[in-house]
């Protein structure tokens, strides 16, 4: 029984010419590229087309790779910037209308049950998530989807890690505002067959 | 629990949820395969080639300079002929 190639041997194979390689790494690290993207950018077709386009940079890029270190960093940081680009590149056409919409949904969120499923919880989290300036946006998603560390972020994105500590805070902080009016309630204690229970316990 | 640590799982376990289903279709790596390997063909194609059709061009722009420059040296009417040509227009005015 043989071994699966290291991604050393199959970057240098690539390096040949060898574009059965460039399959075996697609299917390996597809879902890292993917759902990073779709994290970010809310669009399947963009987190398709960026996917594309992160392996086919691996296979014109693949001479230039250091094998000598992991190829994951390399594939978030390009997997990344593709996404910061179309982020940037639709914000100049398109308006915020999903502030708009938030903002006119805001009193109604404001008046919600104290039960809320936590689909609808994650429903607003995410629109919230949505609503976070790319960059704190691309952190958050690092940080909670990847399990990326501090300093693994700070490669992906180029920046300090200081700066990714504050995007990271300045981020959470927005969410935990948006949240407020889901959470509060929830941590109350509420009494349910004659037990004090917190929402947060039930979770 | 502390709200800080229910707002981090609640983040993670949003974030998580709303891609762990999502797949993407198959024709993605079919095409990325495909667009591989025409980048690849282009690549050994042209890359080779283009520095000597480069020198060609370089050499036929030479060639055809010089040419020009045997005609008119060995026409000394050629201008002549041009001036000779326009002359009437100017009889006119």
């Amino acid at each position: 029984m043989t071994s699966a190639p290291t991604d050393r041997e199959l970057i240098q194979r690539l390096c040949e010419g060898d574009l059965a390689a460039l399959g075996t790494l697609y299917d390996r690290y597809r879902l890292l590229s993917f759902h990073t993207a779709l994290a970010i950018t809310r669009d399947r077709q963009a987190a398709e087309d960026i996917l594309q386009e992160c392996f086919l940079k691996l296979n014109s890029y693949a001479p230039r790779i250091d094998i000598s270190l992991p190829l994951e960093p390399w594939l978030y940081r390009v997997t990344v910037n593709l996404a910061y680009t179309w982020i940037s590149r639709r914000a100049r056409w398109i308006t915020s209308l999903e502030s708009v919409v938030d903002r006119l949904v805001a009193p109604a969120r404001a008046s919600a049950e104290y039960h809320v499923e936590l689909s609808e919880l994650q429903t607003v989290l995410q629109r919230a998530i949505d609503s976070l300036p790319p960059t704190q946006r691309m952190t958050v998603v690092l940080y909670y989807l990847n399990d990326l560390s501090l300093k693994e972020i700070s490669y992906v994105l180029d920046c300090p890690v200081g700066t990714i500590k504050s995007r990271l805070h300045y981020g959470r902080e927005q969410l935990k505002r948006q949240l407020q009016p889901y959470l509060k309630p929830r941590l109350e204690p509420t009494v349910s067959n004659g037990h004090s229970v917190t929402a947060g316990e039930e979770l | 629990m502390r709200q800080g640590d229910h707002v981090d799982n609640l983040i993670r376990s949003a974030l998580r949820t709303s891609v762990q289903s999502e797949e993407p279709s198959a024709t993605v790596r079919d095409a990325l395969l495909a667009n591989a390997a025409s980048n690849d063909t282009l690549r050994s194609t042209l890359g080779p080639s283009i520095p000597a059709i480069a020198s060609g061009l370089q050499e036929c722009n030479k060639r055809a300079a010089e040419l020009d420059e045997q005609v008119v040296a060995a026409n000394p009417l050629a201008r002549r002929q041009l001036l000779l040509l326009a002359a009437p227009l100017y009889a006119v005015r």
